[in-house]
């Protein structure tokens, strides 16, 4: 029963310090700022400026407020799959 | 010194206090709206990670149809209990653990390479570092798999589950290739140029040296009885969620904005996702075993972290659905983000499920029955291989230059995976229930419990027909894709622009003149 106790217990801290270290590392260095520039931090121009035939027109201007700009390039053809 | 002055000591100037912050935020992202990723860039990144991602991609591809293969058999088996039992190697007992660990070390893993090492270099805005060592990395891990395959089938086996691969030969060289793997990706991460780690960053950087401290402290021959049960379990749990959950969480939050052209809905809660998995989730293994020897602390504490991940598992699900709401239709457009989409939802449904099941007035019905098979394939199959499909369909695109050659092909393909994989969990569910009521019912004699789940498995094995049918066609396809020469991808009038929600053609345009124009 020790053996268990030691092994399991050693073994979940072993996986979890690191985790709290990266943590308090994140924290310290700003990593949880600025949020919302972080979230469209990955969007490509073309991510965020291209036609999408899916949205409605509310959705399309919050898009293109976002992107700053007033036109979405609309040379792009789109088609269904199903 | 008056309060004003202290006021005014204290307090910079607004203008003071704007340069402050501009500053910060400079230097702690890029800023969207000032520095937007271009078409060249990342054609650029793609390029440095090509061949890892491509051989990665083959060889997972490989490995599924395999591991579909032995799955079949071992499924038809149930129903059909002499077919093919002269040849040892032939045998359920061999056949079963080398579906399981072909999918999740062969397909799964070797995928999530691919995956990974695509990811890193356009998350951190560089190429891809190390690239060699990540190539070497993926070549170990594939002797390694088929190495232990080899031997398993041969008849040598660890004996624990998620861990039959024999620890002297095959594992070695596993987490020596995941090693490797990873330390590309680290390197790559290290030498980033952006301050910020986006959300997908923490989970494919962590995912490495957790599969690596996991995978070889499950393999250390230095457990007996008791405790080697509590060390597999602490494996095998952890294995799904800080290996390959991570992977598949940090690449639908990476392509399902990238794909809606939108940013995911609260980047706090994906945070808080995140965190409460790192922090929890290691705990949870021993709701395996309830009801077994074992020190009623480890049992109850299982119990409770499991119970605490609805927090993380609540945040990346209503995350994730808030992302795509009142965007349902571009799942027509995308096939990518079907199957993200999909995967999302499963992941919130086999937690949920996964988290009751570690209640132990339903895990006293589920336990021991093929219940426990349905919930695994929600999660290894419904969540995880949908997933990567999804991944594949957006990745290869970009990595190839060219797109896929049938809108056809892939109809088909999501279908009948979808289709099969819906009726094996549901009838598979239901047999499984069925199977534990009866099973805890003391008048009724042990042959009423197989006699209960025989229609549902029979069931089962027909959905594992469909399935196959699905991996034949996407396997198809992806060949096509890539044995494909240029010019047939440039002229064909497939509507690519079905499949991936940018023309790769149009882009392709775009990035030599953005080229011509930088010199």
């Amino acid at each position: 029963m020790y053996t268990d106790t030691t092994t399991l217990v050693l073994l979940s801290l072993i996986t979890g310090i690191p985790s709290l270290y990266f943590l308090i590392w994140g924290i310290r260095n700003g990593q949880f700022d600025h949020s919302d520039e972080a979230a469209e931090s990955i969007l490509e121009d073309a991510d965020v400026m291209g036609y999408r035939p899916w949205e409605k027109p509310a959705q399309q201007q919050e898009r293109m407020r976002r992107a700053d700009t007033d036109k979405l390039q609309l040379n792009q053809r789109w088609e269904p799959w199903l | 010194m008056t309060s004003e002055s202290q006021h005014a000591f204290q307090q910079p100037s607004a203008q003071e206090a704007n340069s402050v912050y501009e500053d910060a935020r400079r230097d702690s992202v890029q800023d969207h709206h000032q520095n937007r990723i271009s078409l060249a860039q990342t054609q650029a990144w793609d390029a440095s990670s090509r061949t890892p991602v491509l051989l990665g991609f083959v060889l997972a591809l490989l490995w599924l149809m395999l591991g579909t293969w032995l799955g079949d058999i071992s499924s038809f088996k149930f129903d059909w209990p002499d077919l093919w039992v002269t040849e040892a190697y032939l045998t359920f007992g061999r056949l079963r653990p080398a579906h399981l660990n072909v999918m999740v070390y062969g397909w799964a893993s070797n995928a999530m390479f691919a995956v990974a090492l695509w990811m890193m270099p356009r998350l951190s805005q560089t190429r891809l570092h190390w690239r060699r060592v990540a190539i070497g990395g993926i070549v170990f891990w594939n002797f390694g798999v088929f190495m232990g395959l080899l031997l398993l089938l041969l008849g040598t086996s660890d004996g624990m589950e998620w861990l039959e691969f024999d620890r002297y030969s095959a594992d070695p060289l596993m987490v020596a290739g995941a090693v490797l793997v990873g330390a590309s990706v680290w390197k790559t991460l290290l030498a980033r140029r952006v301050h910020h780690l986006y959300v997908s960053v923490w989970y494919v950087a962590a995912s490495f040296p957790w599969f690596a401290i996991i995978f070889t402290a499950g393999n250390l021959p230095l457990y007996q009885g008791v405790e080697s049960a509590a060390v597999n379990w602490f494996y095998a749990h952890n294995a799904l969620g800080l290996w390959l959950t991570t992977i598949n969480l940090g690449l639908i939050y990476y392509l399902m904005p990238k794909i809606l052209g939108r940013p995911v809905y609260s980047y706090w809660l994906s945070l808080i996702g995140f965190w409460g998995l790192a922090l929890f989730y290691a705990l949870n293994g021993m709701h395996h075993l309830i009801g077994g020897p074992m020190p009623s602390w480890m049992i109850a504490t299982s119990i409770t972290a499991s119970i605490l991940m609805v927090i993380p598992v609540v945040a990346v699900g209503i995350n994730q659905h808030m992302t795509v709401v009142g965007r349902f239709g571009a799942m027509r457009y995308s096939p990518a983000l079907t199957l993200l989409v999909l995967a999302a939802m499963a992941y919130t449904a086999v937690s949920l499920q996964g988290i009751m099941t570690a209640l132990v007035n339903i895990n006293r019905v589920t336990h021991f029955t093929h219940w426990t098979i349905a919930h695994s394939h929600l999660g290894l199959y419904m969540f995880v291989t949908f997933s990567l499909f999804g991944g594949i369909y957006y990745i290869l695109p970009k990595v190839l230059q060219r797109e896929w050659p049938s809108a056809r092909l892939i109809r088909a393909h999501i279908l009948l995976s979808v289709t099969g994989m819906v009726i094996y969990v549901v009838a598979l569910g239901i047999g499984g229930v069925l199977q534990g009521l009866s099973l805890l019912d003391a008048s009724q004699p042990f042959q009423a419990s197989v006699m209960a789940a025989k229609p549902w498995l029979l069931t089962r094995s027909v959905a594992a027909v469909i399935i196959t049918l699905g991996h034949i066609v996407f396997f198809t396809h992806v060949m096509w894709l890539m044995l494909m020469n240029d010019t047939a991808g440039k002229n064909s009038a497939s509507p690519f622009h079905a499949i991936t929600p940018v023309l790769v053609e149009l882009r392709r345009g775009e990035g030599r003149h953005q080229e011509g124009k930088t010199s």
